[in-house]
């Protein structure tokens, strides 16, 4: 029950920072939204199945880019708009803010341990943004060679 | 139109880089990456009839340096102040800048464009209330609250976003802003949920934090450094690093007080 709440509040997470980013049209909206369920999906599905944190981390990233670069062809724009607004759910901000809280109370081992938690988390979104990124223009390079 | 390869008086290859420079800032502002703008840059460059463009872009500053078929090297540079995200006129630069590379659009009528767009308006105010309201709530339920703590950070939202708006407007410190407002959101989580059962400030806070905190910021400084745009992925680091300090800092005010 708990993670199909998650599902609908990621998507209207997604859909609400599409519309503060000024994303034109109901069309990009939804489909922004529709991209943050499914990373949150894929992240649940990997995190049940392996336990790893980290490794479902990589995995929602990964999906979410190429979702948003299958969605950018068809809607015919820009696919960062849409990555960054569909990884959102992801996105450690949570993780991020008690960190910075624990420093502020100098509760230096939670610090660590949230900090860790936090760079780890973002270091694994941000190698699946550059290994869908490179596999991305691997596939767009060989597409332009062929035609 | 400029003819491809035939830039003649030494104003109009001026005011070509201008252009492309101008793009590529508009790019930036927009919430583009880095790396989009230094592409974008190169292939309008060349697009006119440089024979090379070297551009270097980080989010405070661009410097591109164009040459001309005489080995004449010209070069411009373009400081950069405020970065937003608006992906509707990001998609609108981007259409510009690949119709630029096609039709080798004349100068002029780049710059008459980039202003168009410019003065391309957002959404409502009141319509912006409502989406600044959607954003804390969704994620208080994505974090665990129930319906008492949804409408709360709802409304918090709101309340929140007016008072960004006003102190956007009064050309505030953006660091202090987030403060005041992390600020403003602790006070109010931790008041408007007391007299009501079963309300988790906590949760209602958490909500609000993530506007304001700089999540994806942090991430991409991350995928920056990975992918060898390391200064900005460092000043973006930095920054994020600073600004998450002062909105926890603000929203844990409160309970660091009463608790």
């Amino acid at each position: 029950m708990n993670e199909y709440l998650q599902l609908i509040a990621a998507f209207s997470g997604s859909a609400g920072f599409a519309l503060a980013y000024n994303f034109r049209g109901k069309k990009h909206v939804l489909t922004a939204g529709l991209g943050g369920a499914a990373g949150w999906l894929c992240y649940l599905i990997v995190l049940h199945a392996s336990g790893n944190e980290y490794l479902a981390g990589f995995a929602g990233t990964v999906l979410c880019s190429f979702y948003s670069e299958a969605a950018a062809r068809f809607l015919r724009t820009p696919a960062t708009g849409l990555l960054i607004v569909s990884s959102i759910p992801m996105i450690p901000g949570a993780s991020l803010y008690r960190c910075m809280q624990h420093l502020l109370r100098s509760e230096m081992e939670l610090f660590e341990r949230e900090g860790a938690y936090t760079v780890l988390f973002a270091s694994c979104m941000a190698a699946g943004f550059v290994f869908s990124g490179t596999l991305i223009h691997l596939f767009r390079s060989t597409n332009k060679k062929t035609e | 139109m400029v003819p491809k390869n035939n830039m003649i008086r030494e104003q109009d290859v001026k005011q070509a880089l201008y252009a492309a420079v101008a793009v590529g800032e508009a790019i930036l502002e927009y919430g583009g990456e880095v790396s989009r703008v230094e592409d974008s840059i190169q292939r309008i460059c060349s697009s006119y009839g440089f024979i090379r463009a070297d551009v270097f872009c980080i989010t405070s500053t661009i410097i591109s340096t164009a040459y001309t078929k005489n080995n004449e090297a010209v070069t411009q540079s373009c400081r950069i102040t405020h970065i937003g995200n608006d992906f509707d006129k990001l998609g609108r630069v981007n259409d510009l800048s690949r119709i630029i590379c096609r039709e080798h659009t004349d100068p002029e009528k780049v710059l008459a464009r980039l202003k168009e767009i410019e003065a391309l308006g957002t959404a409502p105010f009141p319509a912006r209330m409502l989406i600044y309201a959607l954003v804390p709530a969704s994620f208080t339920v994505f974090f665990g609250g129930n319906l008492a703590d949804l409408i709360i950070s709802g409304l918090i939202g709101s309340i929140l976003f007016c008072l960004e708006s006003r102190l956007k407007d009064a050309r505030f410190n953006r660091l202090f802003s987030a403060l005041l407002c992390s600020l403003a959101g602790g006070f109010l989580a931790n008041t408007l949920s007391l007299g009501i059962n079963g309300c988790n400030p906590a949760l209602i806070s958490i909500g609000n934090v993530m506007v304001f905190i700089p999540g994806v910021k942090f991430t991409n400084s991350i995928r920056d450094l990975m992918t060898g745009d390391t200064v900005t992925g460092l000043i973006c680091l930095a920054e994020s690093l600073i600004m998450a300090v002062a909105v926890a800092l603000g929203f844990a005010a409160f309970s660091l007080l009463f608790i």
